[in-house]
């Protein structure tokens, strides 16, 4: 990045998300940065949730935000910013999924956790159960998978997700109450 | 009796309905079960957290896609690519295409002649427009180089856009365009009755 693109960071992390993406459209890619920085964490909980594993959850997070930046100039913000790259998020996962088996996390899988606040047998009783859960969402059904991690994780409503997936809100709810079920069966009924 | 539907359930467990709103629910046994189910799995999926990457991760994936960004050519705005002559460079861009397919079937209708000749000295169809001395389909040329398809559907295809863009040109623009995709069928014409 250019030394006047870094002057110009402080002003570029005061705008809201119209403003960046007319920056970005107007010729200044730094501006997509900002847009990147607000949305990676959001995205690569995404995509980690469809595919159970750092490293595609890692490319598919940066072919999400390539693709956004493609195709800035035809987001007309008829919904939020994030909504739109769930949705370029959901469609590149469930290419992903449809093409490959991807690998899941191992059960051992250590986390980065605050360890201040809880003991150390609670500790690993509740990420074992994490990576069960994570490992059983990541062998739902696509459809019931990206309803189930969009409604779940990132608290979008049912029209949203009827958006994103391009199916009825009925059928959004169908698929969440049928991932729940799969999801109880997989985890054995002392899931609840 | 008619049990409680997967909406129904669903917006019991998130509250959106009130448990009043459901009468069934107080004499079916079954239901009741379900409903809490729904509830004490949406609690057990809620409380599982994605792994937190390293801290270093954050910089590392924004400085990849500054990377692949840096690659791209710059995003074109919508108002660009509805734009009047846009859609007309685009309208002959597809016109060349289909002058080029409309040729190649020509020459494969013939048999002594080499159809993979054509295939292998212009790999890249919008090569052929690069070559002319017209500066108009030059720049044609260049922009078919970036287009991107599923623009160009979503753009032209999906909602007659270039009968509109056509319809938007005046007469002297129109008898220009008319010139220029008769000039490119010739051409296109001429070379494949040559090969």
């Amino acid at each position: 990045m250019t030394r006047s693109a870094d002057v110009d960071r402080p002003a570029l992390d005061s705008l809201d998300e119209p403003a960046l993406i007319a920056a970005c459209l107007s010729g200044r890619p730094e501006a997509f940065d900002v847009i990147v920085e607000r949305h990676r964490r959001q995205v690569y909980q995404l995509c980690y949730r469809f595919v159970g594993n750092h490293e595609d959850a890692s490319d598919l997070s940066q072919d999400v935000f390539l693709r956004a930046y493609r195709g800035l100039g035809k987001f007309r913000g008829g919904s939020s910013l994030a909504t739109w790259l769930y949705r370029i998020g959901v469609n590149l996962c469930l290419n992903r999924v449809a093409r490959k088996v991807s690998p899941t996390e191992p059960i051992d899988d250590r986390q980065h956790i605050d360890t201040r606040i809880e003991s150390a047998a609670d500790r690993v009783l509740r990420e074992e159960r994490a990576v069960q859960v994570r490992r059983a969402v990541a062998t739902l059904p696509p459809k019931q998978r990206a309803t189930l991690i969009l409604r779940m994780y990132h608290e979008l409503s049912h029209e949203e997700i009827a958006g994103i997936l391009g199916s009825s809100v009925g059928a959004v709810k169908a698929n969440f109450f049928h991932a729940l079920g799969n999801l109880r069966r997989q985890l054995g009924e002392d899931a609840v | 009796m008619a049990h409680l539907t997967s909406d129904e359930f669903v917006d019991l467990a998130e509250g959106v309905r009130d448990a009043a709103s459901a009468p069934h629910l107080a004499e079916c046994d079954r239901c009741r079960r379900e409903l809490a189910d729904v509830r004490g799995m949406m609690a057990a999926a809620g409380a599982s957290d994605v792994p937190e990457p390293s801290p270093l991760f954050w910089d590392h994936l924004s400085a990849r896609v500054r990377e692949a960004v840096a690659a791209e050519p710059p995003p074109r705005s919508a108002a660009f690519l509805g734009s009047w002559w846009f859609r007309v460079a685009a309208g002959l861009a597809v016109s060349a295409m289909i002058a080029a397919v409309v040729a190649s079937s020509i020459v494969r209708r013939t048999p002594e002649r080499e159809v993979p000749a054509v295939v292998q000295e212009h790999p890249d169809s919008t090569a052929l427009l690069g070559q002319t001395d017209d500066p108009s389909l030059d720049l044609v040329a260049d922009f078919s180089r970036t287009l991107d398809w599923d623009d160009l559907r979503e753009q032209l295809l999906g909602s007659g856009k270039i009968d509109a863009g056509v319809g938007e040109l005046d007469g002297a623009e129109r008898r220009e365009l008319g010139r220029l995709l008769k000039e490119e069928l010739a051409r296109e014409t001429g070379r494949a009755n040559r090969l």
